[in-house]
């Protein structure tokens, strides 16, 4: 277990929230998700850090010296500064969109901060730049492995503005006050955003702002964790709610936060689509929060439905499809998401909550230009404003089909084809079963959860996997299914996933009783062999002739299972499989 | 038989006009006026056809036939009622029995505003215990009138299941979740959804943190049945 105790340099009592938070991000590279609410889980799932890689001694090729102007010169030469300590409309340097996208910064007029010395405090929010300084100590059981940094307020103005402030030489470096400016003046836009151009206010809950984010390991932190002796990045971003307490495990912290990770190659904060994907859950608050069973299993669509939210809203802010085009990478699990790619309900399903909020994000992306903004946007915050934490795809879609009847009929028409196009209401939550790899196409591992991760108490023995698996039999054929977990260690073997399968229809769940159970015409044991892959083959006889059958992955671990390939392939003849089952329904 | 959906009587006009509705943030039923409780087929729609009495409203029911959502209801603000909240109240008194709950599990969080509408936020309890995952959203109209609900609407009518672990017994179960050991901060009781069951389940939900250092807390919830661990979020379940 990890602890931590406050520090010597932290800015308020709240901190061990942060630690655990930020630390679950660091070290869950398998973590689904985000979240707003109770999973301050990682926003997009984030790779081990390389254990030989110092987080401030970076290449030639991280450096940004095309970035530094002039400016430090000539305010050299500059007379005596007379004025006030912070001028009325201070600028400062920013990234209009990210460094990848802008040559260079832009000078922008950043509103009055409330702090007198210059501090960057607004009204509803304030920015705190996560320094290279041990803060909070970290535990696990009772021994020290590290710290968390120091959360302080650096940037402060030099003749009554922030245009000293310009991005660091290295990326990477934590030593970085222009994210502070950057930072505070894309919150101001896109609070301003949805206050005055949508009417829509958060709940005036003040948010902390933490650019930078990184964590420092012990030598017997970094063996225990995985990381490096020293400070280790941050490839992340995330959104805490106050008081919330993370799925993952994070302690529940008493603002707010969004936290933006220093990661190995770029700032998150840099990436002001990320900035404002994470400020949406803020604005979200309470909705769209909570896994619920349903007839199909453990329904995960409403956490899907925030992300979705959050890149659309982002998408739509800056009139740019593409989410993380700098922060993330082209491809991979931690992947750019594009919310003008079309993805249906239930082909693209997967039970992640960014990849399938792209469903929902997609499908709002498409209303836009069959509405325009000026329709759709009031629908979808109606939309929000009814709806409950559990509210998934189905009843999104009903809430948004009763806004758009309210709106008209011809706003109701387009709103209802895209629904069922996109099959948001209804869906069985059955992905065709193909082939299945993860980091391929944008695709993170298909996550079957632990006991322990649900709250539900009818799951005692196992948990079943968010979604099923559907194929069309050939006649007369078999079936080989081949699926690999991603694998903690060489010495302990992932616990092995159990399939059940049903023909025809998709695996109902039934709780009568308080008991979890599907009704599956067959379920089969499957052995663990070469460390983590599993394989099976299903003659004819456990199959429906020519027709469907449905497919579910069930866990009896109290931990997650990642699965990060799976494949089907279609037999002549059973004896060419392996582990041929035999069935007699 | 059926009632009209709509009918004013005297002791509904009392239920409304009580002054606390409007200024408490209690519990709802903490506000009601006769120190005997009012049942709800006294002033509500016991027997009533819903459907029939809001014929635009369109229904959404979850798998075991609890309500979910309720959409276009286009139900007028009553004269003497001045908010969403007691829009809000007065409805649940009137119609609760009919939506397969009662005005006593209720309790009002907060009213939030967008466009014009009015939403209400209302949240379960079962006695004093807050059943997790219960709340129902309330949207009012410009107008004032009702527009829609939409919530997770546990049936008023399941008991509770009890078990016979006591908060002490499950202070001593959560108290073992480190393998230094572990100190209890708080408890409380809260009532789980038994899946889609419709039954409520008591469980103790326990605040902890390890011993000997300084505080990285868990929440646990044991099962009042037989101590079940059902979940527990903490750094080492993250790990």
């Amino acid at each position: 277990m990890i602890l931590a105790r406050p520090g010597k340099h932290t800015h308020m009592n709240t901190s061990r929230a942060r630690a655990a938070a930020a630390v679950m991000c660091l070290f869950l590279s398998s973590l689904p998700a985000c979240g707003p609410g109770q999973d301050p889980g990682p926003d997009m799932p984030a790779p081990p850090t390389p254990p030989d890689m110092p987080a401030r001694d970076l290449g030639a090729a991280d450096m940004r010296e095309d970035l530094v102007d002039d400016l430090d010169a000539s305010m050299d030469m500059l007379p005596a500064y007379e004025g006030p300590l912070i001028k009325d409309s201070p600028r400062g340097l920013v990234w209009p969109n990210n460094p990848t996208r802008d040559e260079e910064t832009e000078q922008v007029v950043l509103g009055l901060p409330t702090d007198p010395t210059g501090a960057l405090d607004a009204p509803g929010y304030s920015i705190y730049l996560c320094a290279n300084e041990e803060g909070e100590e970290l535990y696990l059981d009772g021994g020290l492995i590290g710290y968390l940094c120091d959360e302080v307020q650096r940037a402060f103005p030099e003749r009554g503005e922030y245009l000293h402030l310009k991005p660091p030489m290295n990326m990477a470096s934590a030593d970085d006050s222009f994210s502070e400016v950057h930072t505070y003046f894309h919150i101001a836009q896109i609070e301003h955003y949805f206050a005055q151009t949508l009417g829509w206010q958060r709940a005036p809950e003040h948010l902390s702002v933490i650019t930078n984010y990184q964590y420092k390991l012990t030598p017997s932190g970094a063996l225990e964790l995985g990381g490096r002796t020293g400070w280790n990045v941050m490839d992340n971003a995330f959104f805490i709610e106050a008081g919330g307490v993370p799925v993952a495990g994070a302690v529940g912290r008493e603002d707010p936060a969004l936290i933006f990770g220093q990661g190995l190659r770029v700032d998150y904060s840099y990436d002001t689509s990320i900035v404002y994907h994470e400020y949406v859950h803020a604005l979200i608050g309470d909705a769209f929060r909570d896994d619920f069973v349903d007839l199909y299993g453990i329904n995960t669509t409403p956490r899907a439905i925030n992300e979705g939210l959050a890149d659309f809203f982002a998408a739509t802010f800056r009139e740019d499809p593409r989410i993380g085009e700098f922060a993330l990478s082209p491809n991979g699990p931690l992947a750019v998401r594009d919310v003008s790619i079309k993805r249906t309900c239930p082909e693209d399903m997967i039970g992640q909550y960014h990849s399938d909020g792209q469903i929902l994000s997609s499908m709002l992306w498409h209303l836009r230009g069959e509405l325009g903004d000026e329709v759709l946007l009031p629908l979808v915050l109606h939309t929000i404003e009814s709806a409950d934490s559990v509210t998934g795809f189905d009843t999104f879609a009903r809430l948004l089909s009763a806004e758009a009847a309210i709106a008209g009929a011809e706003t109701a028409r387009a709103v209802n084809e895209a629904i069922d196009t996109w099959g948001l209401k209804g869906c069985d939550r059955a992905r065709p079963i193909g082939s299945y790899q993860a980091g391929v196409d944008a695709l993170p591992p298909l996550h079957v959860p632990g006991l322990l991760e649900v709250t539900d108490p009818i799951f005692t023995e196992w948990t079943p996997a968010p979604i099923q698996l559907v194929m069309d039999v050939p006649r007369g054929k078999s079936v080989q299914i081949t699926w690999y977990q991603n694998s903690g260690s060489l010495v302990s073997p992932p616990t092995p996933l159990d399939l059940a399968i049903k023909h025809h229809t998709p695996l109902r769940l039934s709780t009568e009783g308080g008991v979890a159970m599907f009704d599956e015409d067959a379920l089969f044991e499957v052995p663990i062999e070469n460390i983590s892959a599993q394989t099976i083959t299903l003659p004819p006889e456990c199959l429906a002739d020519g027709d469907r059958v449905y497919l579910l992955l069930r866990n009896g671990s109290t931990m997650g299972a990642q699965v990060n390939f799976l494949a089907t392939y279609i037999l002549d003849a059973p004896s060419e499989g392996r582990n041929v089952v035999s069935c007699s329904f | 038989m059926r009632r009209q959906p709509w009918r004013f009587t005297p002791l509904l006009a009392l239920i409304i006009g009580w002054p606390m509705l409007a200024t408490s943030q209690g519990a709802l039923d903490a506000q009601r006026p006769s120190p005997a409780p009012v049942k709800t087929d006294d002033v509500g729609s016991g027997g009533v056809d819903f459907q029939a009495a809001f014929p635009t409203a369109g229904i959404t029911r979850d798998n075991h036939g609890n309500i979910r959502m309720i959409t276009g209801l286009s139900h007028p603000r009553p004269a003497n009622v001045a908010s969403a909240r007691e829009h809000a109240r007065e409805f649940l008194v009137r119609w609760g029995d009919a939506l397969g709950t009662s005005p006593r599990q209720w309790r009002y969080e907060k009213t939030t505003g967008y466009g014009g509408r009015e939403t209400v936020l209302l949240s379960q309890r079962v006695g004093d215990i807050p059943v997790i995952g219960g709340s129902m959203k309330m949207t009012f109209a410009a107008n004032g009138a009702l527009l829609r609900i939409n919530g997770v609407i546990h049936s008023a009518r399941q008991s509770l299941l009890r078990g016979p672990i006591n908060r002490a017994q499950a202070h001593t179960i959560a108290s073992t979740i480190a393998t230094s050991g572990a100190a209890v901060v708080s408890s409380r009781e809260v009532a789980l959804p038994l899946g889609n069951s419709g039954a409520l389940l008591l469980a103790h939900e326990v605040l902890v943190e390890p011993t000997g250092v300084e505080v990285a807390r868990s929440k646990v919830r044991i099962d009042s049945r037989d101590g079940r661990v059902i979940s527990r979020t903490s750094m080492a379940h993250s790990l």
